[in-house]
C-alpha cells in the first residue's frame, strides 16, 4: 500500500512496501530508496543516505520556497506566438449523433465556403512562411461529407507552400469512418495523410454513444473502411479512443480489441473535458485504467498516448508539461471555422473569448495572449505533486468550470498519474 | 546508494505529448520516424559491437510489480537468458526472479530437465 508524505518540507515522499520515491514538484527530480535507506532517512542526520541524497540535490536546506512561484520562474513565455496549424471546420454536418460530441452537429449553419477555406490557408502559410512545417486538419462535423473542399484545399496548400517557402505540410482528418469512398482513400494516400478514426471500442461499446443519425449503429461499416485504410500501407492510421461510461472499465479490453480487431496499432486516448461544468469520470480510475491499457497496447506491439504520457515524460526529462493550450515550440493549433473566424482553442468553438477574425489576427497578434494558460492559479497547487505536469485547469477548463478551482477528479486524475509514473521507471514508451 | 530516476529523452513521441490532446491524428506521422530511427541506430550499434541476431525473443510487460522482462533463447548455448528492468532496484529483482521461476515452471511442465550450470 502507498503513503504521500512530505519530507522536509518540500519533497515528496511516496512509501510502497517500505521502498520509498522521492519528488520534487517543481525540479522534477526524483529518486528511489530501498528499504535500508528508507530506515537511515528516518535516522537523525547526517546519515549516508543523506549524504546521498545530497549528492542528487535533495537537501533539507533552504526555506520552502513558494512553489507556484518558483515553477513560474522555470517555464518558459505561456504566451504563443504564432499560429503553426489549423483545425478546419468544414462542416457542423455530420452523418452519425454522438451523445457527447463537443461540436453543435447539424445546426443548419453554413459550412465553410471555398473562399473562405483560401482565405484561412493564405492566412496559416502567410504567417509561417520559410518555416520547416504547417499542419491541417480537415475536422466537423464529420469532414468528408465536404471531400471536395479537402481536395480544393490540399492542391492550394501545395501551392502555397510553394510561394510561401514552407516546407512540408503535415495533413491529418479525423473522421468517424462510417463513410469512405475510393476516392477519398486515394487522395489519402496521395497526400501522406494521418488518419484518425474515433471508435470507442467493440460494437457493444462503441454503439453506446456513437450511432448513425437514424439510431443504427454503424460497427460493420467503419469496421470494412478501417480495413480499407489499415491495408493502404503508405497511410498512418490511428483510433482516437474516447474514455465514456461505456468503456471506463473496460479499457484493457477495448484497446486489445482495438488493435486485435481492427489492426489500429496507435491508439489515442481523448482527454476528458468537464463539459457541463465537470469532470463526468473518476480520475484515480482513469489514471489507473489508462496505465493498465497502456502496458495492454505495449504488449501487443501496439502504442497508446493519452494525457497520462505527460507525467512520464515530465519526469524523465526533468521537464515541466504543463502547456496545453500551445505546442512544445510556443505555436498555437487554432480552428478555423465558417465565416473566417479562428477560435484559439480548437475545442472550444462556441467561447466568445476565444472567437477572432482573420483580420483581428493579423492586424492584433498579441490576441493569441487570450488563451494562455494561468500557471498554477490557486494556492492549492502549490501544495499538490502534479504542479508542473497540471499546472492547473487550462483557460477553456476554467471557463467551462466557471472558475479558477480545478474540478476534484481532474486533480485527483493528475495526482495519481504522478504516483504511476513514478513508480514506473522502466522507460518502455 | 538511492537510485535516481534514468533520464529518458527518447520518448517514441518527440512532440510534447499535450500537443496532441485536442489535435487527435498528429502523433501518426511520428511512426515511420521513430521506426526509421530504430532501424539506423540499431545498424550504427551492429558496427560498434561483435552480435549475433536474437531470434523468437519476446519483451513481458508487468504492472505489478511495473517493469519489462526480455526472454530470449540464447543463440549460442542451450538456455535462456532472462533480463528483468523494473520501475526500482527491487521491482528488477522480483520481476528477474519471477521471469526465472516461470521459465523453471515452464521447462517442468514441458518434462525439460533443469542442469545445474557449470
Amino acid at each position: 500500500m502507498a503513503a504521500t508524505r512530505l519530507l522536509w518540507g518540500k519533497y515528496f515522499q511516496y512509501d510502497r512496501d517500505g521502498e520509498a520515491a522521492l519528488l520534487d514538484p517543481v525540479a522534477l527530480n526524483s529518486c528511489y530508496l530501498d528499504r535500508r535507506e528508507v530506515t537511515d532517512l528516518s535516522a537523525v542526520s547526517p546519515t549516508a543516505t543523506h549524504d546521498a541524497l545530497a549528492e542528487l540535490g535533495f537537501t533539507p536546506d533552504g526555506p520552502a520556497a513558494d512553489r507556484r512561484e518558483a515553477l513560474r520562474n522555470l517555464v518558459l513565455d505561456p504566451t504563443p506566438h504564432r499560429i503553426s496549424g489549423l483545425r478546419i471546420v468544414l462542416t457542423d454536418r455530420c452523418n452519425m449523433a454522438c451523445t457527447y460530441c463537443f461540436v453543435d452537429t447539424n445546426s443548419g449553419k453554413p459550412d465553410m465556403t471555398e473562399e473562405e477555406l483560401a482565405e484561412g490557408l493564405r492566412y496559416l502559410f502567410e504567417e509561417n512562411a520559410g518555416q520547416d512545417e504547417v499542419s491541417i486538419q480537415w475536422f466537423g462535423g464529420e469532414p468528408t461529407i465536404r471531400f471536395d473542399l479537402m481536395q480544393y484545399g490540399d492542391e492550394l496548400a501545395d501551392r502555397l507552400a510553394v510561394e510561401h517557402q514552407v516546407k512540408r505540410v503535415r495533413r491529418t482528418v479525423v473522421t468517424n469512418g462510417a463513410r469512405l469512398t475510393d476516392e477519398a482513400l486515394n487522395h489519402f494516400i496521395r497526400y501522406e495523410y494521418g488518419v484518425g478514426i474515433s471508435i470507442d471500442g467493440p460494437p457493444d461499446i462503441n454503439s453506446a454513444n456513437r450511432l448513425l443519425l437514424g439510431g443504427q449503429p454503424a460497427d460493420t461499416r467503419i469496421r470494412g473502411n478501417v480495413q480499407r485504410l489499415v491495408g493502404a500501407d503508405e497511410l498512418h492510421v490511428g483510433c482516437n479512443l474516447t474514455p465514456t461510461a461505456a468503456n471506463i472499465g473496460r479499457l484493457a479490453e477495448t484497446v486489445a480489441w482495438i488493435i486485435d480487431t481492427l489492426g489500429l496499432k496507435f491508439i489515442y486516448v481523448n482527454t476528458p473535458i468537464p463539459t457541463g461544468g465537470r469532470w463526468r469520470v473518476n480520475g484515480r480510475d482513469l489514471a489507473r485504467e489508462l496505465y493498465e491499457a497502456r502496458l495492454v497496447a505495449l504488449s501487443k506491439g501496439g502504442l497508446l498516448f493519452s494525457v497520462l504520457d505527460r507525467a512520464f515524460q515530465a519526469l524523465d526529462t526533468r521537464r515541466p508539461m504543463l502547456f496545453d493550450h500551445m505546442q512544445g515550440d510556443g505555436t498555437l493549433n487554432a480552428a478555423y471555422l465558417p465565416g473566417k473566424r479562428v477560435s484559439l482553442c480548437d475545442i472550444n468553438f462556441t467561447e466568445p473569448d476565444f472567437l477572432f477574425t482573420l483580420n483581428e489576427l493579423r492586424h492584433h497578434p498579441e490576441v493569441l495572449g487570450t488563451v494562455t494558460k494561468r500557471i498554477a492559479p490557486i494556492p492549492a497547487c502549490g501544495d499538490c505533486p502534479a504542479l508542473a505536469i497540471c499546472g492547473g485547469p487550462s483557460r477553456n477548463e476554467q471557463l467551462l468550470i466557471g472558475g479558477d478551482t480545478p474540478d476534484p477528479e481532474m486533480c485527483a486524475f493528475y495526482t495519481e498519474t504522478v504516483e504511476i509514473a513514478l513508480w514506473d521507471n522502466t522507460g518502455v514508451q | 546508494m538511492p537510485t535516481p530516476r534514468r533520464t529518458k529523452t527518447d520518448h517514441l513521441i518527440h512532440a510534447d505529448v499535450v500537443d496532441s490532446k485536442s489535435k487527435a491524428g498528429v502523433w501518426m506521422g511520428e511512426r515511420a520516424s521513430f521506426q526509421d530511427k530504430q532501424r539506423q541506430i540499431l545498424e550504427g550499434l551492429k558496427d560498434a559491437l561483435n552480435w549475433v541476431p536474437l531470434e523468437g525473443a519476446i519483451m513481458a510487460i508487468s504492472t505489478a510489480p511495473a517493469g519489462i522482462t526480455v526472454i530470449a533463447p540464447n543463440p549460442t548455448l542451450p538456455g535462456l537468458i532472462v533480463l528483468a528492468d523494473g520501475g526500482s532496484p527491487a521491482a528488477s529483482a522480483l520481476l528477474q526472479a519471477n521471469g526465472e521461476d516461470l521459465v523453471r515452471q515452464v521447462m517442468s511442465d514441458l518434462g525439460i530437465a533443469e542442469e545445474a550450470a557449470a
